[in-house]
């Protein structure tokens, strides 16, 4: 009885990509004491998409080793929003009415699971919008490295941990920005 | 930067399919140590109100949030906290008062037995494990900010979960787990509720 499962369990793993979706982005207590300690105005989350030019399958999907990870929120542009729209939750940061907007476009994205080190490049345009006016306009790029592995099963989920860290880093960038910081706290 | 191509894949699952095979012809033997006990309601001090606190939780896997391990164990930590009676409610938006109670659970593996981060887990407990049999590392931080601006309270436990393939004896002073599932859940228990034990007696935290 043993060999036959074995056999089906290998026959699935070298025909069969695995599809996956990523869960959404936690507010870690880091981001939250930084927020909380900003002395931001409330802001709120505009409109996210596709930076033009920029390819489209990057937005919809990622791919590591032939499995193929996609966000809950359907495009990694919306996964950004909803990272930003979540984190600014948790700190008590987050008013649809108030003068503060947050837009934003994802101008590039790749994986590159390795054998020995993993890649994952992330780079998102911010721009904040006061009453209607630009107050921040900036691109911002988040590129690290980890040790991978050549056994397919912790490289791939790894890197699809790492790929999503990419995301929460950008905005851990975005909200140290000194920039984005002072655009978004109340004018004297 | 390239992107990886599919001729890899099928190589690159062979381990996880010969582990699956192990798994479910049954090879594997899971064991929590005993190092870490279980906390009792009445272990907890209590020794102020207790008030709504606003809960965080991650699940880390080498220091990189995993939200697939937390989709499946949010509700375990969720039940430690509450269970534990030191907060008034839990909610994931803030309170009124500030105060800030985050969970984070980190695995990962333990690889040489003469790192800094394996003594971490060793102490205490006697085992020429690493090398012959799995084992996994969990560190819980619990961390606890009573108002806006005030400082950091920060507790951390650690309790590892022990595979052995084949017939490796037990090892010391463990408790079987089932299963993978029941061995995640014994090591919630009591990493958290430590953690939250460390938490409630520190004198801080009672102001």
């Amino acid at each position: 009885m043993r060999f036959p499962m074995i056999l089906l369990v290998l026959l699935s793993a070298f025909t069969a990509g695995c599809a996956t979706t990523l869960a959404p982005h936690q507010p870690s207590v880091d981001t939250v004491t930084l927020l909380r300690s900003s002395g931001l105005e409330k802001l709120a989350a505009g409109e996210f998409g596709l930076a033009p030019g920029a390819k489209q399958d990057i937005d919809r999907s990622v791919t590591s080793r032939g499995s193929t990870a996609s966000p809950t929120e359907g495009t990694f542009s919306a996964y950004l929003k909803a990272a930003l729209v979540s984190d600014l939750k948790a700190s008590g940061l987050y008013d649809t009415s108030g003068p503060l907007t947050v837009q934003g476009q994802l101008v590039d994205a790749q994986l590159d699971t390795g054998m020995s080190t993993g890649k994952a490049l992330i780079s998102a345009h911010f721009q904040v919008m006061r009453s209607g006016q630009t107050v921040f306009d900036k691109t911002l790029k988040d590129y690290h490295t980890w040790d991978s592995s050549i056994i397919g099963a912790v490289a791939i989920p790894r890197a699809f941990n790492e790929y999503q860290a990419g995301y929460a880093n950008l905005l851990g960038q975005l909200y140290k920005d000194p920039e984005f910081l002072n655009a978004c706290r109340a004018p004297r | 930067m390239n992107r990886d191509v599919n001729a890899r894949q099928g190589w690159a699952s062979l381990p996880l399919a010969a582990a699956l095979g192990l798994l479910l012809s049954g090879c594997i033997s899971m064991y929590v140590p005993n190092g870490l006990p279980d906390v009792a309601h009445s272990d907890y001090v209590k020794s102020r109100q207790p008030a709504p606190v606003q809960l965080l939780i991650d699940w880390t896997t080498q220091g990189k949030s995993n939200g697939k391990a937390l989709g499946q164990t949010r509700d375990d930590i969720v039940s430690v906290v509450n269970d534990s009676g030191l907060f008034a409610s839990t909610s994931r938006d803030p309170v009124p008062s500030g105060a800030l109670l985050a969970i984070t659970i980190d695995d990962s593996p333990v690889t040489d037995p003469n790192s800094a981060f394996a003594k971490g887990f060793l102490t205490g407990f006697t085992f020429g494990l690493v090398g012959t049999k799995g084992v996994e590392g969990y560190t819980c931080t619990a961390t606890y900010i009573p108002s806006n601006g005030a400082d950091k309270l920060t507790h951390v436990t650690r309790q590892p979960l022990i595979f052995t393939m084949g017939a490796h004896a037990a090892p010391d002073n463990s408790t079987p787990a089932s299963s993978l599932k029941e061995g995640v859940k014994t090591v919630i228990r009591r990493t958290v509720g430590n953690a939250l034990k460390e938490l409630a007696a520190d004198p801080a935290f009672a102001r």
